[in-house]
């Protein structure tokens, strides 16, 4: 509305407004002066109806006090001659009745009218009008008594009729006021709108044809003109301007072309010092690659007469020579081992500089590394007379992946250096996790000492290559000054710094960084939840060396109590022991006591804590002297710095003798034993299959197998064998119920017993049970190992292994405490235990565990899994929970931890699926894989339909099957991601197993390559042999 | 004719109740003469003095008197007097002439004259004896009147010009 009233012309504005203002007024005074007219009228109406009534009623007295009719019709015919009325009529009380009426049209008074009226008009002389009528009732009086009633009615149609009138002349009056206001407005409308009208046309004018020069002409003096004038002088303001711009814009064209032509002329010069860069770039690279690639080749062709030399000189050093000669001898070998070093440290550099490092991606632990370059350069310290030793942050994580070589070369340069410039003091490592996440971590590694210290002007350049602190220290301590710079080159591919903080003759600390990765937690090593329940002492007078070592046992998850002398340490012991918590362990360094032998012999007198276990801490320099007696007797020693897997061994057999539970089985002869059974293995799945067979090929065995539970009895009916091994999970008929049935008909037939072992890949509880009942004797929890089948074939076929060493009841070790490192091998039968056929297994007490002990409750499976054994006899062979045994295996066959072939696969199946070869055939390892690498995608497409159609239970079936598969072949990551899938599946649950899928197939993607990749290097290897 | 049949039928039927009907009629006119009369005030001793009916000679009313014994004109209270002779002494303002009194009609009236009484009667030719109002059943079977104003006037009494014009005709004194 508003808009539309901006939009239109101000002339018709002006019109409009005009004529609205004299409408309005008209209107207004109109209704006021009808409004006054009409009430006038109508009261005076009423006055006069009232003072008529009131006459005729007067009159009409005697003629109803008398009854007269007639006279009351003639006095209200009196009425007729004046105003409206309409009808009138006389109430007589006495009657009760109508007594006279009167009508204008001269017909009867309808009955209802007055009864009407009647009712309306209640109270005395009161007058009413109504819509059409106006009322007038009089009360007929004599002599003070009311004798009758008049009532009068009269219409209003004259009012109406002078409304009426007043109407049309309010019309007229409005039509004619609008058509002067109309006039009017046009008149001066014309005065206003015209002169701004004749500015708008020409401001278009002006505007379309942009013509500046034009001027509006000017009308008159009042704001319109004043408009006119303004806008006259914008004109003459934008038409200077105009011409300025153009000038400017002429210059600034010329300029344009100037400077463009300038640009070219740059560009061409730049595009060709840009060609001319990169020719020289290249060459440069050209020669630097060259240049290492000649570093490289020269180093090594150096260092092979260079061995030479070194060989050749210790050879003479051996001989008969002079001191003279020894000397001279001694000095070329000093010199040919520097030139080595010196010559190994260019060799890196220049590998580093050509780019021919790659970094390893293994699983390590970080306190190896601190303990091997500890061990590496203790002997120089103690040369040099300075403490050295090292402080692990306990929550460093166990596992990491990374580069270990190259982390151990960077330590190594570290700690050497240090080493080499301290000449008093100490030199102390620090390793600890400095930002931790899930999966990848940065470790810090600091190497403190008190040495020369590196003055603030040289700390950055010390990293440069080729460079020392000065020239003075290269010529006092020798070096090339390369180690650094390699150290920096190092750190930096690792994704780490590298860097110093140092005050010249103080001290420095330098310290790296490097990024390594977090192997996802591994079941907690069995042995380390044993070791969590060893309450162990430690007496040392010193009080930071105390707590150095509490912290190392801490971060073997073993608490302590610190104390500081014989006395305290004697009454703390004795106390504990009187309250039933008896120390396992006490830990003794003799360095800061007085008398360490009465507090031994103390220990030793007391029956209540004789079973503690004494460990002297010794320094090497103390042991240096050997010749002196040794004042401690016969005691278990650690050589300090302790080692972390020192203390572990050392450990360990502490925790065999609290516990039978944790066993490791490694027979001393493992390719000897053979066994000339024959065997029936009844498993579903292929690649198991191949690699059970053709492990008990490997065992002497002879096999046969079986697809399920059907073939399975089969087979038992048709041939005598010395043991099934029966999968519990099958189609067609499980080996359960294969088993059941096999041991009723035994029982019917009169058959002799065929032990069964149950295959199974859950190590539950519930597993277990159910085999046992179904009558099965024992179960192997897979994937199976050569030594876990050997053990069970010993058990059950009956061939005896030799037994190695008998071992201490009392599992107090009476040799050093390095022998401890090996865990004393044992076996179920060495120990002269008969295996009982039937369920005698099930027994789950170890009556040696201390009832203290928390290994024996902690680990409650290990007890029941564990075999029979005497009470006293602590070590027996068990049949350990899966991953556990896995890994010691492993350690067994390799000697070393297990390693991953890029993450995918674990390194000791796969070394384990190679040694089980056949002669001269295909490894199983290539049979089983190329099984698996066939069936698998097919397997996976299965589980993606059974998803897809929410079959739970057959993609439990089918994450079952493929899990162990998996499994067999080494690819733990995979089958615990398929192994969430089935157990998920079992419960139902396919919720978020779309992803699950995704994650499966991903690992199966590197699982796959991996595999392609070991069948690669096995043919080669095998192509090579042959 | 039916209604005119039913209206002469009527007075036969239940003539004892048409009767008691009639004549309380006349009561109610006798009472409302005097209300339209103004007498003077010489006649009433004080403003609240009552004004006395007083009905003359053998009459027919029986009780219709009561039915205006103790109401009231211009004020004072009605009072009935049944007298069987008339006498000057007698205090009356109003005078019914029962038709048994004819013969002693001139004394009564001048007495009347004397004592400003409204002489009211059915007697023929009562207002050419010189009686100021005579009650009659007219041609419409009506009760009407006819009054002489001139009497009345000689009476001192004044009789509303209304009452005058509800008179079926006036007249005057005839003769004597």
């Amino acid at each position: 509305m508003m808009h539309f009233l901006r939009n239109i012309p101000i002339r018709t504005k002006v019109t409009a407004m005009i004529a609205l203002a004299s409408t309005g007024v008209l209107v207004l005074a109109l209704a006021v002066v009808m409004t006054k007219d009409y009430l006038n009228l109508r009261g005076d109406q009423l006055d006069q109806l009232t003072t008529l009534a009131r006459v005729v009623g007067g009159n009409s007295t005697a003629a109803v006090a008398f009854d007269d009719r007639d006279a009351a019709a003639e006095s209200l015919r009196t009425l007729s001659t004046t105003l409206q009325v309409k009808y009138a009529f006389i109430w007589s009380k006495k009657d009760s009745s109508v007594m006279a009426s009167f009508t204008r049209t001269g017909g009867p008074l309808e009955q209802d009218v007055a009864a009407d009226l009647m009712r309306h008009a209640t109270a005395p002389q009161e007058l009413r009008t109504g819509e059409q009528d106006m009322y007038a009732r009089v009360a007929i009086v004599l002599d003070g008594d009311e004798i009758g009633t008049l009532y009068v009615v009269s219409d209003l149609s004259r009012l109406y009729a002078r409304i009426q009138e007043y109407v049309w002349i309010g019309l007229g009056v409005l039509g004619s006021a609008i058509l002067v206001a109309l006039l009017v407005s046009v008149l001066f409308g014309r005065a206003i709108s015209r002169p701004l009208s004749n500015l708008s046309v020409a401001m278009r004018a002006i505007e379309t044809e942009k013509q500046y020069s034009q001027r509006v002409k000017k009308s008159g003096d009042d704001e319109v003109g004043q408009l006119i004038d303004s806008f006259n002088a914008m004109l003459e303001q934008i038409e200077l301007r105009d011409k300025k711009l153009r000038a400017h814009r002429n210059e600034l064209e010329q300029q344009v072309q100037t400077r463009t032509q300038e640009l070219v002329q740059t560009n061409a010069s730049l595009w060709q010092a840009v060609s001319e860069l990169e020719d020289a770039k290249t060459k440069a690279e050209a020669a630097n690659k060259a240049k290492s690639e000649f570093l490289a080749t020269v180093s090594h062709e150096v260092r092979t007469p260079l061995n030479g030399v070194l060989g050749t000189t210790e050879v003479l050093l051996n001989t008969d020579l002079s001191e003279r000669q020894r000397r001279f001898g001694q000095i070329i070998h000093g010199s040919a081992k520097t030139l080595l070093s010196i010559i190994n440290n260019i060799l890196d550099f220049s590998k580093i500089e050509a780019g021919k490092i790659e970094l390893e991606m293994v699983a390590f632990d970080a306190r190896n590394i601190v303990e091997e370059v500890q061990d590496l350069f203790n002997e120089m310290a103690e040369k040099k007379g300075l403490r050295f030793g090292s402080h692990v942050a306990p929550h460093l994580p166990r596992r990491l992946t990374g580069d270990a070589g190259r982390l151990r070369q960077v330590l190594t340069n570290l700690v050497g250096n240090a080493i080499k410039f301290t000449e008093h003091g100490e030199v102390m490592v620090h390793i600890r996790p400095d930002e931790i996440g899930t999966d990848s971590m940065l470790l810090r590694v600091e190497v403190r000492d008190t040495g020369i210290g590196v003055p603030p002007e040289s700390q950055r350049k010390i990293f440069e290559s080729f460079a020392q602190a000065d020239q003075s220290t290269t010529r006092r301590y020798g070096g090339t000054g390369l180690g650094l710079a390699i150290a920096k080159q190092l750190t930096t591919m690792m994704g780490g710094e590298i860097g110093v903080d140092s005050k010249a003759g103080e001290g420095s600390t330098f310290w790296f960084t490097v990024q390594l990765g977090i192997t996802s937690e591994e079941a907690e090593d069995p042995k380390r939840q044993l070791l969590s329940g060893i309450r162990a002492l430690v007496v040392d007078g010193t009080s930071s060396s105390r707590e150095a070592f509490s912290a190392q046992l801490a971060s073997l998850g073993i608490s302590s109590r610190g104390i500081d002398g014989e006395d305290e340490a004697l009454s703390l012991l004795q106390l504990a022991g009187r309250v039933g918590r008896r120390f396992d362990v006490a830990f003794i360094d003799p360095t800061g006591l007085h008398d360490v032998a009465w507090l031994i012999k103390e220990i030793c007198n007391d029956a209540a804590i004789t079973q503690t276990r004494i460990i002297l801490l010794e320094s090497r320099l103390a042991t240096a002297d050997e010749g002196a007696e040794d004042p401690f007797g016969d005691v278990e020693r650690l050589l300090k710095p302790v080692r972390q897997s020192a203390l572990y061994d050392c450990l360990s057999t502490t925790i065999h003798a609290k516990s039978a539970a944790v066993e490791s089985a490694a027979p001393a002869t493992p390719q000897a034993q053979s066994f000339s059974a024959r065997i029936l293995i009844a498993e579903d799945n292929p690649v198991n299959r191949e690699v059970a067979s053709e492990a008990l090929r490997q065992l002497g065995c002879q096999v046969d197998s079986a697809d399920d539970g059907q073939q399975a009895i089969a087979g038992w009916e048709a041939t005598r064998y010395d043991v099934i091994l029966m999968d519990c999970h099958m189609p067609n008929m499980d080996g359960i119920e294969a088993a059941k049935i096999i041991r009723v008909r035994e029982a019917t037939e009169g058959r002799p017993r065929t032990p069964i072992l149950a295959l199974t890949a859950n190590a539950r509880g519930e597993d277990y049970e159910r085999c046992i009942a179904a009558g099965m004797d024992d179960y192997l929890t897979k994937p199976l190992t050569l030594d876990e089948l050997r053990v069970a074939l010993d058990r059950w076929v009956g061939r005896r292994a030799v037994p190695t060493e008998p071992t201490s009841d009392t599992g107090v070790e009476a040799e050093p405490p390095i022998a401890a490192a090996d865990p004393p091998p044992a076996d179920v039968t060495a120990n002269g235990v008969e295996p009982m056929p039937n369920g005698a297994s099930t027994l789950p007490e170890t009556p040696a565990t201390p009832p203290e002990s928390p290994a024996a409750a902690a680990e409650p499976q290990d007890a029941k899994a564990a075999t029979a054994a005497e009470p006293e006899n602590a070590m027996t062979a068990a049949a350990p929970e899966p991953v556990a045994i896995a890994d010691t295996a492993a350690a067994a066959v390799s000697g070393e931890p297990p390693v991953e072939i890029g993450d995918a696969l674990d390194k000791t199946t796969i070394d384990y699926l190679k040694s089980l070869r056949r002669g001269d055939g295909p490894s199983v390892l290539e049979r089983a894989v190329g099984m698996y690498l066939e069936n698998a995608p097919t397997v996976l497409d299965e589980m993606r339909r059974a998803i897809a159609g929410g079959d739970a239970s057959a993609v439990w079936r089918i994450a079952h099957s493929l899990k162990s598969s998996s499994a067999s072949l080494g690819a733990k990551q995979l089958a615990q991601h398929i192994g969430d899938m089935e157990g998920r599946a079992r419960q139902n649950d396919l919720v978020e197993a779309d992803s699950r899928l995704v994650r499966i197939e991903t690992e199966f993607q590197k699982v796959s390559s991996a595999l392609r990749e070991t069948l690669r290097e096995e043919k080669e290897i095998c192509r090579q042999t042959a | 004719m039916a209604v005119a049949a039913a209206m002469i039928a009527a007075p036969s039927m239940a003539a004892p109740a048409q009767e008691a009907n009639e004549q309380l009629l006349k009561v109610a006119f006798i009472y409302n003469f005097a209300k339209f009369t103004t007498w003077p005030d010489s006649v009433f001793a004080d403003p609240k003095a009552p004004i006395t009916f007083c009905v003359v000679g053998k009459h027919e009313f029986g009780t219709a008197f009561d039915s205006v014994q103790g109401k009231s004109v211009g004020g004072r209270t009605v009072v009935v007097k049944y007298l069987s002779s008339y006498r000057s002494k007698d205090d009356c303002q109003l005078v019914y002439v029962a038709p048994s009194e004819k013969p002693h009609l001139p004394k009564i009236l001048s007495t009347s004259k004397e004592i400003h009484a409204l002489t009211v009667s059915d007697i023929d030719g009562f207002g050419e004896s010189c009686g100021i109002i005579r009650m009659m059943r007219g041609s419409d079977d009506r009760i009407g009147f006819e009054i002489n104003v001139k009497a009345a006037a000689e009476s001192g009494l004044k009789l509303s010009s209304k009452l005058l014009s509800l008179a079926k005709r006036q007249v005057e004194c005839s003769g004597s």
